[in-house]
């Protein structure tokens, strides 16, 4: 019982310590452009003045506490992101899982899995030459469907395994049977596998779509203006007049995280499968 | 008689129809996982062996964008090997290396024995488990980039990591992190291992979680103490678990570019200029980009061998000793 | 090596009393099954002599030291798992070798004490392979083997024939009898297969919701059960227990079965004294269907019965009979030429007839002093 108390007065510490610089971020999205830096030993975890400006600002692009007005607003980025998260996590579930099938059920080709893992075991930047190149040359620089292609393909070794896992799970009888009532292979893939797996597909969907909406980098090379995602559009804010906007930087840095931190508590118990490529279930 | 024999007949036809129409099946079946498997290929063919021949060919030539010839022109500036002669004695690169791996020996340990402890307080029981299981995850759901901001927030001169310092070390504190050799670096890793522990808590826990209960009671009533439990029985048993936390992070850690961007873009000087910044300086600062594909051509090669030896390694280890505990894991 | 005494113990879990007042004394060396249905308490109190659980109420013994707030570590005892817990990623040296590694005992000494358990078990060619190629058997022996190591004060065995199929079990039931001989240990077994306890017990304590209902030997549980629960639970098919009232035929009881006067037995001079001491009207009229008989005669202590089926269970025929209102079975020899429909006349032995109390279903014809109970 003793142990218990010590034991959860440990986490408990570790917790704080956890939610402290999330917390710090949050203050600082809602503190005026006043409370952003402070005098040394003048620091205050809660706003003395809470405001909404700052998430006026990148919204609108105007607030009263700031002089010069962005030339951009946060809905455009809001909207990259969406967008080319969700088509690349489509591009990642389809051909992965399909894949995923065709390797688990017919055993072809099965050091495409290796070559697959390769594609996260490089760093971006040590293969971006050639890629930078092509997607220039196929005037797919800043636009959605370049970005959302190369975000389906950095996420399909996780769709791949993830759902090879499933399938090698999945004893073949079910689709045996289904062929010998008169199914086609297909059809029992399509009407019989697919919705018995089709919450292990939603899983896997919503934890890709983490994976490509936290990118940053690729965002950051493949992208100038018209479709820059939020992180990207976070770092590159700041204007000449007030120096740093920490606020607004803030505030679109809570916007960023948002999503990911509510699905990825949602999948909680997806994502131990989900990080080790479904070598480890939970 | 003539009925018999027809009937014979019949059957040896019905059953040549199903060796005929077993192996059309397998047919189909076979044509189906093709073309199931088509546009994966289609895009590794796109995206991994047409860039990386073209990698490999622009390595071995001086070609840069600014050239203003396409890259298909390259030839008329080849230099063979020159290029990776050159990464030889880039003394600038190999310090990033170094840094890079420095970055990763400390955080990744740091990482995983910060990790092991929650999990083993977790796993010996807490009050208010899901809850604190949730908070505890929730640093590494956070965008990199925007981790990256906060602890670029946090470590401000008059932020809260110097105010909480001088609660500790008396008298306000005006560190300028950040803008400080040492400090900068250590900013970097305490950035990752904020973000990165909850990684290895939450493998480590499933690990844990996976050994049988009972086998444990059994060590306890046989009066193994809680340090005995744990070395004797949980530990040999999350061994896989945890090459496969530690690999992963590894391999993650030595890829940071996001966090290190944003607070100190590689600075001061280069002090926290990581494998990742160089090559991304060097891709757009100096725009010498036929020289960071033939850096971006060594390191495949020198990752692609040290990722065979381990899957090597690992595979041709007994079948008893490593398989089973990824089972045990599969189990749960 | 020691005997268990339990005292008064009793275990809730919220609302939910698992254990009721529960009073045991296992004797040194003795070999006792704790039996019951699943949920009757039987496992919390192996759990509370164990220590894993502790008891919400009364205290636990062993030999004459109080053990009831003692850490499981500290008791000495040793646990069998029903899955036996064997450490799959260990060596069979290993596995035994494990209690007195962590009691950090000399090497020289774990060694010589490992082998000779290994010896005793028939391990010996086994050991220093890895313990998860072990058959199921060996697994048994091991885990046995382990817990003996450390020279543990009582056995616990939590169901450790379960997990096997009916033709192993036999041969591990006689091994573990013969186990338990040669190492002289108190054992204390849960299971909640009558058979098993019948064959291995040298007494059985038959638990139901959380309360002990009869601890005794098989014999006597068999022969003398103290309650319809016990009369129930224990032989198969289960004893007929039907309702039946009380008349007087001259000096003499009857009990009557049905409605007819026909359907009636009379009752021997003892359980006329039962009946007329509490004065009686209706009681609960046990018989197993072992000791049901056919006969040609109409003579007294007899009564018509119909044969409504009849089934064929190995070397025995069990025989659904219709009488009245009441329904009941018999036992025969697979010899026995009976077959459905048919109308007979069943004869029953009186003195291996039982009676019941009708409200509380307590023995009434029980000799033992039931403050033994």
């Amino acid at each position: 019982m003793n142990g218990l108390i010590i034991r959860t007065v440990a986490i408990a510490i570790v917790s704080c310590i956890a939610l402290l610089p999330i917390t710090w971020m949050i203050s600082m999205a809602f503190k005026p452009a006043a409370e952003w830096t402070t005098a040394a030993g003048e620091i205050s975890l809660i706003p003395k003045n809470p405001t909404l400006s700052n998430f006026v600002y990148v919204f609108t692009g105007n607030a009263p506490d700031q002089v010069v007005s962005l030339d951009r607003t946060v809905w455009g980025p809001l909207f990259a992101s969406l967008l080319t998260s969700v088509i690349g996590t489509l591009i990642a579930v389809v051909c992965g899982t399909a894949a995923a099938y065709a390797v688990s059920r017919e055993k072809i080709n099965e050091s495409i899995g290796l070559s697959l893992l390769q594609l996260r075991i490089f760093p971006p930047l040590a293969v971006m030459i050639p890629v930078m190149i092509m997607w220039a040359f196929l005037r797919m620089i800043d636009t959605w469907w370049g970005l959302a292609l190369i975000y389906g393909i950095v996420t399909l070794p996780f769709s791949f395994w993830l759902m090879k896992a499933y399938f090698d799970e999945l004893p073949r009888e079910i689709e045996e049977a289904a062929i010998v009532e008169g199914c086609t292979p297909f059809m029992a893939f399509r009407q019989i596998t697919l919705p018995i797996v089709a919450s292990a597909v939603a899983s896997t969907a919503l934890f890709i779509f983490i994976l490509n909406w936290s990118d940053y980098i690729i965002a950051l090379l493949l992208t100038r203006k018209d479709w820059t995602t939020i992180p990207v559009y976070m770092n590159a804010l700041a204007t000449a007049a007030s120096g740093q906007l920490y606020g607004a930087k803030a505030a679109l840095g809570l916007i960023a995280a948002i999503p990911p931190v509510v699905l990825g508590i949602s999948i909680q118990r997806f994502l131990v499968r989900g990080l080790t490529f479904g070598a480890l279930k939970q | 008689m003539s009925e018999v024999a027809s009937r014979r007949t019949t059957s040896i036809s019905v059953a040549q129809d199903n060796v005929s129409a077993e192996a059309t099946l397998a047919g189909e079946r076979r044509s189906l996982a093709k073309r199931l498997l088509a546009p994966t290929q289609l895009l590794l063919v796109f995206i991994v062996a047409f860039p990386l021949c073209m990698q490999i060919y622009i390595s071995m030539t001086w070609w840069t964008p600014l050239d203003g010839e396409p890259w298909y022109r390259a030839y008329r500036s080849w230099v063979w090997f020159l290029n990776y002669i050159d990464l030889f004695r880039d003394e600038a690169l190999w310090a990033a290396v170094w840094r890079t791996v420095l970055f990763v020996l400390i955080s990744v340990p740091l990482e995983f024995f910060l990790g092991l402890i929650f999990a083993t307080i977790f796993y010996e029981g807490v009050a208010g488990r899901p809850f604190f299981y949730s908070i505890l995850l929730m640093p590494m759901m956070i965008v990199p980039a925007v981790a990256g901001y906060i602890f670029f927030l946090m470590f401000q001169q008059t932020g809260p990591v110097n105010a909480a310092i001088s609660i500790v070390y008396s008298g306000a504190l005006d560190w300028n992190w950040l803008n400080d050799v040492n400090r900068a670096f250590i900013a970097i890793i305490v950035a990752d291992v904020w973000q990165w522990t909850p990684l290895m808590f939450l493998i480590l826990y499933a690990g844990l979680m996976s050994v049988p209960d009972d086998q444990m009671r059994a060590a306890t009533i046989l009066g193994a103490n809680w340090w005995d439990r744990f070395r004797r029985i949980a530990l040999p048993r999350i061994k896989a678990v945890i090459v496969i936390a530690i690999g992963l992070r590894v391999i993650e850690a030595f890829k940071i570019f996001d966090p290190i961007f944003i607070m100190t873009s590689g600075g001061p000087g280069v002090a926290t200029e990581s494998l990742s910044l160089y090559l991304y300086k060097r891709t757009f600062q100096d725009l010498e980009w036929s020289y960071v594909a033939a850096i971006g051509i060594t390191v495949l090669i020198v990752l692609s061998l040290i990722t065979g030896i381990i899957i090597a390694k690992t595979t041709a280890k007994p079948q008893a000793a490593t398989a089973e505990p990824v089972e045990q894991g599969r189990a749960v | 090596m020691a005997s268990v005494t339990l005292q008064q113990v009793s275990k809730t879990f919220g609302d939910f009393t698992a254990v009721d007042s529960m009073d045991l004394l296992v004797n040194d060396a003795e070999f006792v099954a704790i039996l019951g249905p699943s949920g009757c308490g039987k496992t919390t109190t192996m759990n509370m002599i164990a220590g894993i659980e502790k008891p919400t109420a009364g205290t636990v013994q062993f030999d004459a030291q109080q053990v009831t707030n003692m850490p499981v570590q500290k008791r000495g005892v040793g646990f069998v798992f029903q899955n036996y817990a064997i450490f799959t990623h260990m060596s069979v040296r290993e596995n035994l070798a494990f209690g007195l590694e962590v009691a950090r005992r000399p090497q020289p000494e774990i060694r010589k004490k490992v082998e000779e358990m290994a010896e005793f078990m028939a391990l010996s060619h086994r050991l220093d392979q890895p313990s998860a190629s072990l058959s199921v058997n060996e697994m048994q022996k091991l885990a046995i083997g382990r817990s003996a190591i450390v020279e543990p004060r009582i056995f616990l065995l939590d169901e450790p024939l379960s997990n096997l199929d009916a033709a192993f079990r036999e041969r591990m039931r006689s091994d573990l009898r013969q186990l338990q001989r040669d190492l002289k240990q108190t054992m204390i077994y849960v299971t909640h297969d009558q058979i098993e306890a019948m064959g291995l017990a040298d007494r059985i304590a038959v638990m139901n919701e959380g309360r002990l209902q009869q601890f005794d030997s098989p014999e006597a549980i068999y022969s003398r059960p103290a309650n319809t629960f016990v009369a129930k639970f224990i032989g198969a098919p289960s004893m007929n227990i039907v309702r039946a009232r009380i008349h007087p035929k001259g000096q003499k009881l009857q009990a009557r079965l049905g409605d007819l006067e026909a359907d009636s037995i009379t009752l021997n001079q003892r359980q006329a004294a039962v009946v007329k001491d509490k004065n009686l009207e209706e009681v609960l009229f046990g018989f197993r269907p072992e000791i049901v008989s056919l006969t040609d005669s109409a003579g007294p202590q007899t009564f018509g019965a119909e044969v409504a089926l009849v089934e064929t269970v190995g070397r025995r025929k069990i025989v659904h009979f219709r009488s009245g209102m009441i329904d009941f079975l018999g036992v025969f020899d697979r010899g026995e030429r009976i077959s459905a429909g048919e109308a007979v006349r069943i004869k029953l032995d009186t003195g291996k007839c039982h009676l019941f109390d009708f409200v509380d279903g307590t023995c009434l014809t029980l000799e033992r002093d039931p403050a033994h109970v």
